[in-house]
């Protein structure tokens, strides 16, 4: 790997720009899938250990910590943060509460389309 | 943390815990509702979370003539739910005027609730609509993701009073309810 690295730090001068960016985006890319393969084999594992709404509330990307989706209220969700998704009347995706439950929803004009049970 | 039913004869001094925001928008949803224009609060109820600076209305019908309202007023911001469905999540109140105005407008309104079930009791779809001086103000509901698997269903209609008439309307219907007795409960169809 470190001589992998070092052939191609001396040959970079041979190379043109776009072969060079063709490379690190090739490089940024891989990154990327590695990380996702990674973050969905640990979110499939969680439900099938705990079930979808479980799973979900635990996840740092659906969870109620979630920047997009989360829900914050200061008895019931008191760690939780304020999903720039999820606020508003009638249309809005993320945490909710359906009794004293809480519920994953997705609503469109004021229906729900969506909706699972942590 | 309090917790007091909520009646006529109660004070302010107990919404004094709250500060900020929250204060203000609790005395004056409490002012609202021990006002003119309320039937019954007999089953009504309020917890105060002075630690956490909060507040929750718990409007619960007796006879379920009306629907029940659950206001949770935190922070800078509100949620409310009608028989446990969400109609308003993270609100913010300011400015604290319009906010009032919007929970008032759901507390004055009748509430119509439509339900769709399939023989096996399963609920396929359900709607909520609010009606304000006879104009519909808004409609919430929720639908099975699959309703078309099921089959046999049938339609349920109920029908709820407003929580909060106005004066004029308020006189005329207890006048109405002396004389021929108040029409209670939900009208299921």
């Amino acid at each position: 790997m470190a001589d992998a690295t070092t052939n191609y730090v001396q040959n970079l001068s041979n190379k043109s720009a776009y072969e060079i960016s063709h490379d690190f985006g090739f490089g940024a890319y891989r990154v990327l899938e590695a990380g996702l393969i990674s973050k969905g084999a640990g979110f499939g594992l969680n439900v099938a250990k705990y079930g979808l709404g479980e799973a979900m509330w635990q996840s740092s990307t659906f969870g109620p910590r979630s920047v997009i989706f989360g829900r914050y209220h200061s008895q019931f969700v008191p760690h939780g943060t304020r999903g720039f998704l999820n606020a508003g009347m009638n249309n809005g995706i993320g945490w909710s509460n359906h009794g004293s439950q809480h519920v994953f929803r997705a609503k469109i004009n004021g229906t729900k389309y969506l909706q699972i049970y942590k | 943390m309090a917790n007091f039913k909520l009646s006529k004869i109660e004070t302010k001094e107990k919404f004094e815990e709250l500060t900020s925001l929250t204060g203000i928008i609790s005395i004056k949803l409490f002012e609202f509702l021990t006002g003119p224009g309320v039937k019954q609060l007999d089953n009504c109820e309020v917890i105060i979370f002075s630690e956490k600076n909060m507040c929750s209305f718990f409007l619960n019908s007796i006879i379920k003539e009306e629907a029940d309202f659950k206001i949770d007023i935190y922070d800078k911001y509100f949620d409310l739910f009608v028989n446990d469905e969400e109609i308003v999540i993270q609100q913010k109140i300011l400015p604290i005027e319009n906010s009032l105005e919007l929970i008032q407008n759901y507390l004055k309104s009748k509430i119509i609730e439509e339900v769709f079930k399939s023989k096996k009791n399963i609920t396929l779809r359900k709607t909520i609509k609010f009606y304000l001086n006879k104009k519909k103000i808004n409609s919430v509901g929720s639908i099975l993701a699959i309703p078309y698997l099921f089959k046999n269903k049938h339609k349920i209609i109920i029908e709820y009073a407003p929580w909060v008439y106005e004066p004029r309307n308020f006189q005329t219907f207890l006048e109405r309810g002396a004389s021929s007795g108040i029409s209670a409960g939900g009208n299921q169809g």
